[in-house]
């Protein structure tokens, strides 16, 4: 469905800590990668330089340190939400 | 409309008189006026032809992995005798279920895995680039194209090798670019490939997926043109479209049903071309000068009548050194398990 982005997604938005600009920045330059493989292959100059299946793992290499170096840094959650994963009760 | 794909509780035994279920799958949509819209076209021509004698129902985006299994697993439940899975991915899956089907009949397009109750079809699309190719090395100002392509299977290097050797047969400098993005439909991908081939001074794109997104592109920055694949493209490039290639696969799905019914169906391959019009090519776009479509059309013709064959000798390899020799026509099975690119070609890095 997401074509292998589904787990990008979810690293951008803990990325850019839930901040919408922080987050578009972030998706301009994930998509910057994304296409840097393409044009790898298309022969632009240097960028064939880096074979184009490093450039291909590229994004999900980012996540992975991304997602790694949040889960390690002890304030994360100050960032989220405070309400996010709390059940809704109007009662409450 | 086609029936709910349901297991039909308290359904009949399948008697002679009873119409033929022919099951489809696809993956893509049936909307995407290229691959799938292509086979749909043959599934409706199949029903036309046959009329009441056969009944049909399709599943879309079926995935290439274990959930075509599934997929087809309910097909046959839901009563089909004949299943058609038309993409290359589904091979190995449809040979599983084969096995645990043996009175169900399944035909795998460009597959090569057949056994009793499997058989393969495809269309010699290689003749169709050879055509694109006469274009576009005529009307290429730059001598560079670009080809998208999903996997760098046989199917595919052979396209993009017809495509190439015609092109040098009239511009002896002309040069393809590969490109794999790993999928058959992700248009914004194949946007993505376009664009980045036109930022290094492609002019001419051509591509093996199943949309029109690249030609959207070619038609937004007004490049020279590129081709439908699978079907008329021209509504969404009126301009950049030179031709397109359409696969006719209706005559090949009637036919099959008809030898089910009749109880003549066996295993085997079928891969026929322009000359049985089971690859069509399609109207020429009218900015193209009349000396270049009848050299296209020479090409056509050839193929058609057998004179010319695109991949007969003398043809290098992408390193330049002799891999055919003068004269000689590469078999089928050759071509079936091309690995190699010839001159022209540059490499994907």
């Amino acid at each position: 469905m997401t074509a292998g982005r589904g787990w990008i997604a979810v690293a951008l938005v803990v990325f850019a800590s839930w901040r919408p600009f922080r987050l578009l920045a972030g998706a301009y330059l994930f998509g910057l990668v994304m296409t840097m493989e393409l044009y790898a292959k298309a022969g632009g100059g240097p960028l064939t330089a880096i074979p184009s299946e490093l450039w291909a793992a590229m994004p999900y290499l980012a996540t992975i340190a991304v997602l790694v170096l949040i889960s390690i840094r002890r304030d994360a959650s100050t960032n989220a939400p405070a309400c996010l994963g709390k059940p809704f009760l109007p009662s409450n | 409309m086609q029936p709910p794909l349901l297991p039909l509780l308290g359904h009949k035994a399948f008697s002679q008189t009873e119409p033929l279920k022919v099951g489809f799958i696809y993956i893509g949509t049936i909307n995407d006026n290229g691959w799938n819209y292509a086979h749909n076209q043959g599934r409706l021509y199949m029903e036309q032809e046959l009329g009441d004698a056969v009944e049909s129902v399709f599943v879309e985006n079926v995935a290439e992995g274990p959930d075509c299994e599934r997929v087809m697993r309910e097909l046959v439940q839901a009563g089909c005798k004949l299943i058609f899975a038309t993409s290359f991915g589904y091979g190995d899956y449809v040979i599983k279920i084969a096995q645990q089907f043996p009175d169900v009949k399944f035909e795998h397009a460009t597959g090569y895995q057949r056994s009793e109750n499997v058989a393969t079809y495809n269309a010699r699309f290689y003749e169709g680039r050879a055509v694109c190719g006469t274009l576009a090395g005529h009307l290429s100002k730059t001598g560079k194209a670009g080809y998208i392509g999903s996997f760098p299977i046989p199917e595919v290097v052979m396209g993009v090798n017809a495509f190439v050797l015609a092109a040098r047969k009239v511009n002896p400098e002309f040069t393809i670019t590969p490109v794999y993005i790993s999928t058959w439909n992700d248009p914004a991908r194949e946007a993505d490939a376009a664009r980045a081939m036109i930022d290094q001074g492609i002019d001419v794109i051509a591509q093996h997926t199943d949309g029109p997104a690249a030609l959207q592109v070619a038609e937004e920055r007004g490049i020279v043109g590129g081709f439908g694949q699978g079907a008329d493209m021209s509504a969404f490039a009126p301009k950049a479209q030179l031709t397109s290639i359409i696969d006719n696969w209706g005559p090949h799905y009637a036919a099959t049903a008809k030898a089910v019914i009749d109880g003549t169906w066996e295993s085997k391959d079928s891969w026929p071309g322009l000359k049985e019009g089971e690859v069509v090519i399609g109207d020429y776009n009218e900015s193209i000068p009349d000396d270049v479509v009848a050299a296209a059309e020479a090409v056509k013709n050839g193929q058609i009548d057998g004179s010319m064959h695109i991949f007969t000798g003398p043809i290098n390899d992408h390193t330049g050194a002799e891999k055919v020799a003068a004269g000689v026509t590469l078999t089928d099975a050759d071509l079936l398990s091309m690995d190699w690119y010839v001159e022209g070609v540059i490499p994907p890095a």
